[in-house]
């Protein structure tokens, strides 16, 4: 069940924030940085990209949070408002990149071999690899993907925060992992072809 | 014993996973898995991506280290925009082409035919005489351009070591500003684009805007 304004703890960080306290904000990044960052991923698939919208969502919200009519609607807001960051870095790094990437592309070196990696180096590989995978996710379910394992959200939760139901979450967590394994799967058998 | 379809058993994994089924819901999951090894398959494998997927989120995503860094909590946030040295290398790319192309826009006239005249410089088109670039070889971008007197153009950036690169530029369709002075030009649409030349390891840097198109050839040392 979602929370009521009375059980919310973090209410009285917003009535903080309201008032103009800075340290409110910094609990407040502390506490749901995470699902932010989620969020945005879910839309921009990038970490870099999470990386360069993230503190601009945090000092809007910083900014006009004396707008929030409702505060106990805070998540929600604060949700669109990341949301709508992303799809607006989207559309301005979209042409950005056409404009630059054919020049790019022409510098460009064939990496040379690599020594064998270490331990690390292939945790990275897979974590890179998997988020790689993710990120192929179609975005509809890429974003309740990522809360539920970013964040380990229920799909009350995460209803209540995107705005459906929690059958829909369900749902477009069963598509998620079907296209996830299928991806990953595709990935693999390149491997092999690649290494034959 | 059930029987269930792909649809349902993959419905009934994913929520298990997820721990959102109820303890009857589950216990029935738990018998289709004794009985059905494609189905602890399909678990199995679903179990590794969420774990695989879980860490991978959590080691990119899971710091704030972003907004906070290292700033105590009294610390307002940090400014919005975060410059990055890759961005800083596109932009300073970016302004150094520019730059490249504004000196080049400049000091054309003095390689022009005629050029040393700067009457007859702001009087006389930009490209003169020509109805077309004429491709020569098979490097049609790289064909010599003609001045008026048929003689090859010289490569604006001959000085700087690389002789011989032609310029082209492209007249077939002047238009009506193709007759100013081109001192005091106020060029309103321009880009530039690059072409790199394998074999000779060179850049051309095109510049395009209303009026013309032109060829600069860069020695690159990569």
């Amino acid at each position: 069940m979602p929370l009521t304004r009375n059980e919310d703890p973090d209410q009285v960080l917003i009535q903080s924030l309201v008032e103009g306290d800075g340290e409110a904000l910094m609990a407040l990044v502390r506490r749901h940085g995470r699902w932010v960052r989620g969020v945005l991923f879910g839309v921009l698939g990038t970490v870099e990209d999470v990386e360069d919208v993230e503190q601009q969502v945090w000092l809007a919200f910083w900014q006009r949070c004396g707008e929030l009519d409702d505060t106990s609607r805070w998540r929600n807001w604060l949700y669109r408002m990341a949301r709508n960051a992303a799809i607006d870095a989207v559309r301005r790094s979209t042409r950005r990149r056409k404009l630059w990437q054919g020049l790019k592309d022409l510098f460009v070196q064939h990496p040379a071999p690599q020594p064998r990696p270490d331990r690390n180096a292939i945790v990275q590989e897979e974590h890179q690899r998997a988020l790689a995978a993710v990120r192929r996710i179609p975005e509809i379910y890429r974003e309740a993907f990522v809360l539920r394992h970013l964040e380990g959200m229920s799909y009350q939760q995460i209803a209540d925060l995107i705005g459906v139901a929690p059958e829909t979450v369900g749902t477009r967590l069963v598509r998620a992992r079907r296209h996830l394994l299928r991806i990953l799967k595709a990935d693999r058998k390149d491997d092999s072809l690649g290494t034959e | 014993m059930t029987h269930w379809a792909q649809n349902e058993l993959e419905d009934r994994i994913v929520r298990a996973l997820d721990g959102e089924l109820s303890a009857s819901e589950r216990a029935e999951l738990d018998r289709e898995l004794l009985r059905n090894p494609a189905a602890r398959r399909l678990m199995d494998q679903y179990r590794r991506i969420d774990g695989q997927a879980a860490a991978a989120l959590r080691t990119a995503l899971g710091s704030d280290a972003n907004v906070l860094g290292t700033a105590s909590p009294a610390r307002p946030p940090r400014r919005a925009t975060r410059w990055r040295w890759g961005s800083i290398s596109l932009v300073a790319a970016a302004v150094l082409l520019l730059a490249v192309g504004i000196w080049a826009a400049v000091h054309a006239r003095h390689w022009l035919p005629g050029g040393g005249d700067d009457r007859a410089a702001r009087r006389e088109p930009l490209a003169v005489g020509c109805k077309g670039v004429e491709p020569t070889g098979t490097q049609p971008a790289l064909a010599a351009a003609r001045g008026r007197d048929g003689a090859a153009v010289r490569s604006p950036l001959g000085k700087a070591g690389v002789e011989d690169v032609p310029l082209m530029y492209d007249t077939a369709d002047p238009s009506p500003f193709f007759d100013t002075p081109r001192q005091g030009d106020r060029v309103i649409d321009r880009h530039f684009f690059g072409v790199f030349d394998e074999a000779r390891r060179e850049l051309y840097l095109i510049e395009v805007d209303r009026v013309r198109t032109r060829v600069d050839a860069i020695s690159l040392d990569l």
